[in-house]
């Protein structure tokens, strides 16, 4: 009888300190929670405003599962193609995944995001950037950090930085903890919280009003380039080449339809055979390839007027052409939906298109003024 | 590696988890492995040769001590040992000031050959009982957290409870935490943006003139104080955190009344070694004995047994200059200058009282102290123009500037115009773009408030002479985690780290 006691105060005892010692516990790892809570908000209100910042924050506010396609690239893959007008003529909703001057390896990881919380019947990759070396893709870690520093707080972020903060980076941008960690390099930027903006960025989650398409009516006229027919395959930067066959193996692993393709531009000639060798890997393993180099008619390329920076980026007369082009091609080659024919209006985008309407409306007089102006686009030194 | 490395805090993170996890009488061992991988990673490593061979010699000859019955032999092992210490000390040192490579010279020289002398002496004097294990031993001479800056530690007073088994405890963690954390505000925040202003000022004396001269070395003052003893706070919180005690190296030094008290009250460690080590054993020598019954039978009891104490103290100073390093700037700003101010304290002092009796005042009233203790901050700002100051003429040459041109217009004011200014015509943003003294305006505002918190907390702490984290920690939980969420933030947000910045290195690191 004693030694049932015992035993039973025995267990009281154990249950006791058991207690104790979660009552203890409880408070720092509440103090630990909400310290990572808050941190996460603060990083994401303190990383640095612009386009990108925004696009990205308006990809994770789109409805889950309401994308059709997901366009993964550099500048031009949100210069020449404007997702509004896609929408508003073809009923297609697009979305860009882009950053200036993307390196290729964020592609893979790009796609793993989008997947998160999309089912893209279509990806379509702008291969600019494929013809880029290491060497010059890493020699501003901005480059890098505007796709690493855009992404939520995931492993596959972690994952994305592994591979492209490798040891071959000669970043003077800091260790690579300050990737992982982007506080440590955004921290300073806590003046910046004068901006509702980004106050109000804390969950990473805002509408883009322009569906991540960057508007410009800067001019910068190029002669006609005239197009390589048939080059010689070239060897790709080894890099390049990687990140090429691991998104390949990853659309594979997703078994994802895609479309490789290049926007309008003043093509260095030595790139042209990059890209056969990069249209002959995609094409080899059953992806698609599409030059719009090879149809500046049917685009109604005019390089005198259509380009923002010397055929470079396009500018909004130019974005809407390829637009259109595009539109004409995903519609015969692709068995996309067509949204207009929804029942349900969508709001979000709906605005969006009118937005891009009336801006274009005012684009195209600022850029015909320019035009008769002289005024071009002066690069920066 | 420093100290405010985010990898040494990763680092120590594991640490901490490891050193709670294995049983306690392991615990040292984790230090000891701990210490060794700090000091791999910080320099070069073949360097760690130097400390792991004084410790050597130590435990060598601390056991011949003990186990010699000779006191001649005794005597002769504690003089080579502490002779080898010092040679090493000396000679790498001296290297250091004819610009051979910092590649050469071991982390925390000073301060670990420091601790070993006096340990090696408490042993012979029967002090202290000497380390039977050589591993412990040195464990305790290159404990990582002290082992760069200090504060130099007597094995007497550590080892009573550094070996022992060390239950975690849920308070001394916090407490530890909360201290690295001030010590981090004080270093990243304060000192740091401190750091910009005075370089800039003390570079180019000639560009400041009038009162500006003094507020650089104003600045500088507050930057050595918020530098070095934000590192030792750092530096007792993380031993905190592993139940270690180490001993305060600062007592609220700029309330100090007296100059020799204010050295009781900075770098506390090092007063204290010097004066058991250097100061009283000279005392005792044969040659100031005889000095001191030389000058007694020709001044006085009292005069002769002062000037031969001016005499030691003079060698006491010299030595802390020295230790500072081998430039005429260090022996003046942190010696002899020091040595000066206190002789004259000494001298003055009954003088002043028959003076204060006279006219009536009473020598405890609140408003002398006060004076005295804004006295006594001035004459510690003087020494520390020597200290920061190029040459010695440099010094000279930047205070006559300082006198010459008193009235011209400070840099104060004219920044608080042009504040105003900015923030009325420019806005917010257009202030942060404006720099002054490689500062901007933002930077120039958290630098202030950041030293005025650390004005206020050091007055509750000299007023209640209680500790601010017991004061929060009487507050409910809401209050306290509020108020620690915030200052962490404070820190994160406003501290100069990350890939923008190059954190200077600790002042004191450098000794």
């Amino acid at each position: 009888m004693i030694r049932r006691k015992q035993i039973k105060m025995n267990a009281k005892d154990v249950s006791t300190g058991n207690k104790s010692i979660i009552k203890a516990c409880l408070g720092p790892v509440t103090f630990v929670v909400i310290f990572v809570i808050l941190l996460t908000m603060i990083t994401y209100m303190m990383r640095p405003s612009g386009d990108t910042k925004n696009r990205f924050m308006g990809f994770y506010a789109e409805p889950r599962n309401s994308l059709d396609v997901i366009m993964i690239g550099s500048s031009p893959t949100y210069s020449s193609c404007v997702m509004p007008e896609l929408y508003g003529e073809y009923g297609i909703k697009a979305y860009p995944l882009a950053s200036n001057v993307q390196r290729p390896m964020a592609g893979k990881y790009l796609v793993r995001e989008a997947d998160k919380t999309q089912s893209p019947q279509l990806y379509m990759f702008e291969m600019r950037m494929y013809t880029g070396t290491e060497e010059s893709l890493t020699i501003n870690m901005g480059y890098t950090r505007e796709v690493t520093d855009n992404m939520k707080y995931s492993f596959n972020r972690i994952a994305c930085i592994n591979a492209m903060v490798h040891r071959d980076v000669n970043s003077e941008d800091g260790k690579k903890y300050t990737y992982y960690f982007d506080i440590f390099k955004y921290h300073s930027n806590w003046i910046s919280l004068i901006n509702l903006d980004q106050v109000t960025s804390l969950t990473y989650v805002k509408k883009d009003p322009y569906k991540g398409y960057k508007i410009t009516d800067k001019v910068g006229p190029v002669d006609t380039p005239s197009i390589m027919t048939d080059p010689a395959p070239a060897e790709l930067d080894p890099y390049q080449a990687k990140a090429l066959y691991d998104l390949l193996d990853e659309l594979d692993r997703q078994e994802a339809d895609a479309l490789f393709y290049l926007a309008p531009y003043d093509m260095p000639p030595e790139d042209a055979g990059k890209f056969e060798t990069i249209k002959n890997i995609v094409e080899s393993r059953g992806y698609d390839w599409l030059d719009m180099n090879h149809h500046y008619d049917e685009i109604g390329m005019d390089f005198s007027r259509d380009f923002s920076d010397y055929g470079i980026h396009t500018n909004a007369i130019g974005a809407r052409k390829c637009t259109i082009f595009l539109g004409e091609y995903l519609r015969d080659h692709y068995d996309l939906p067509d949204h207009l024919a929804d029942d349900a209006a969508d709001e979000s985008w709906d605005a969006a298109y009118a937005n891009w309407q009336d801006e274009y409306e005012k684009a195209v007089v600022e850029i015909d003024r320019r035009i008769e102006a002289g005024d071009f686009f002066e690069i920066e030194e | 590696m420093n100290l405010t490395d985010f990898y040494f805090l990763c680092a120590f993170a594991v640490i901490l988890v490891i050193y709670y996890l294995v049983p306690g009488k392991c615990q040292w061992g984790v230090i000891l492995v701990s210490s060794i991988a700090y000091y791999l990673l910080s320099g070069h490593p073949v360097l760690i040769l130097y400390p792991v061979m004084s410790i050597v010699i130590c435990y060598a000859s601390t056991r011949f001590i003990t186990e010699n019955e000779e006191p001649k032999k005794k005597k002769a092992a504690l003089i080579i040992t502490i002779i080898l210490l010092l040679a090493v000390l000396i000679t790498l040192k001296y290297l250091r000031f004819i610009n051979v490579s910092e590649l050469l010279i071991p982390l925390g020289l000073s301060y670990y050959t420091f601790t070993l002398i006096g340990y090696v002496t408490d042993v012979y004097n029967g002090i202290t009982e000497p380390q039977g294990n050589m591993l412990k031993l040195l464990a305790f001479g290159m404990y990582f957290p002290a082992l760069v800056s200090g504060p130099i530690m007597q094995y007497r007073e550590i080892s009573k409870t550094f070996y022992d088994r060390h239950e975690f405890d849920l308070k001394e963690l916090t407490y530890g935490f909360q201290r690295m954390l001030w010590g981090f505000f004080k270093k990243l925040v304060i000192a740091d943006r401190l750091n910009d202003v005075v370089s800039v000022m003390f570079a180019d004396p000639n560009t400041f003139s009038g009162r500006n001269v003094f507020w650089a070395i104003l600045l500088f003052t507050i930057q050595l104080y918020s530098d070095f003893s934000g590192l030792m706070d750092i530096v007792l919180g993380i031993s905190q955190c592993l139940g270690i005690t180490l001993p305060e190296n600062f007592k609220l030094p700029f309330w100090a009344p007296t100059v020799s008290e204010y050295w009781r009250r900075w770098h506390v460690t090092l007063g204290a070694w010097f004066r058991e080590y250097v100061f009283y054993p000279v005392l005792r020598t044969k040659a100031f004995a005889g000095l001191q019954t030389t000058l007694k039978n020709r001044l006085g009891k009292k005069s002769g047994k002062q000037l031969s104490t001016f005499a030691a103290m003079f060698v006491l100073w010299l030595t802390v200059g020295l230790w500072h390093g081998g430039k005429l700037t260090y022996v003046l700003g942190s010696g002899l200058l020091h040595w000066l101010f206190i002789v004259l304290e000494e001298s003055f002092k009954d003088p002043f009282a028959r003076l204060w009796n006279r006219m009536k005042v009473d020598p405890d009233s609140t408003w002398l102290k006060c004076v005295r203790v804004v006295r006594t901050f001035l004459l510690v700002n003087l020494g520390n123009a020597f200290f920061r100051s190029a040459s010695v003429p440099a010094a000279f040459k930047m205070l006559k500037s300082g006198f010459r041109n008193l009235g011209s217009e400070t840099i104060m004011p004219w920044l608080v115009r042009n504040l105003l200014e900015g923030m009325s015509e420019r806005g917010i943003r257009a202030v942060s773009d404006s720099t002054i003294l490689s500062l901007n305006y933002i930077d120039l505002g958290i630098m202030t408030f950041g030293i005025l918190v650390m004005l206020v907390i050091s007055i509750i702490k000299a007023k209640t002479g209680t500790d601010v984290r017991d004061r929060i920690a009487r507050h409910n939980i809401a209050f306290r985690y509020a108020l620690w969420m915030a200052f962490l933030f404070f820190v994160i947000l406003t501290a100069n780290y990350g890939p923008e910045y190059s954190s200077a290195e600790f002042i004191y690191q450098g000794f």
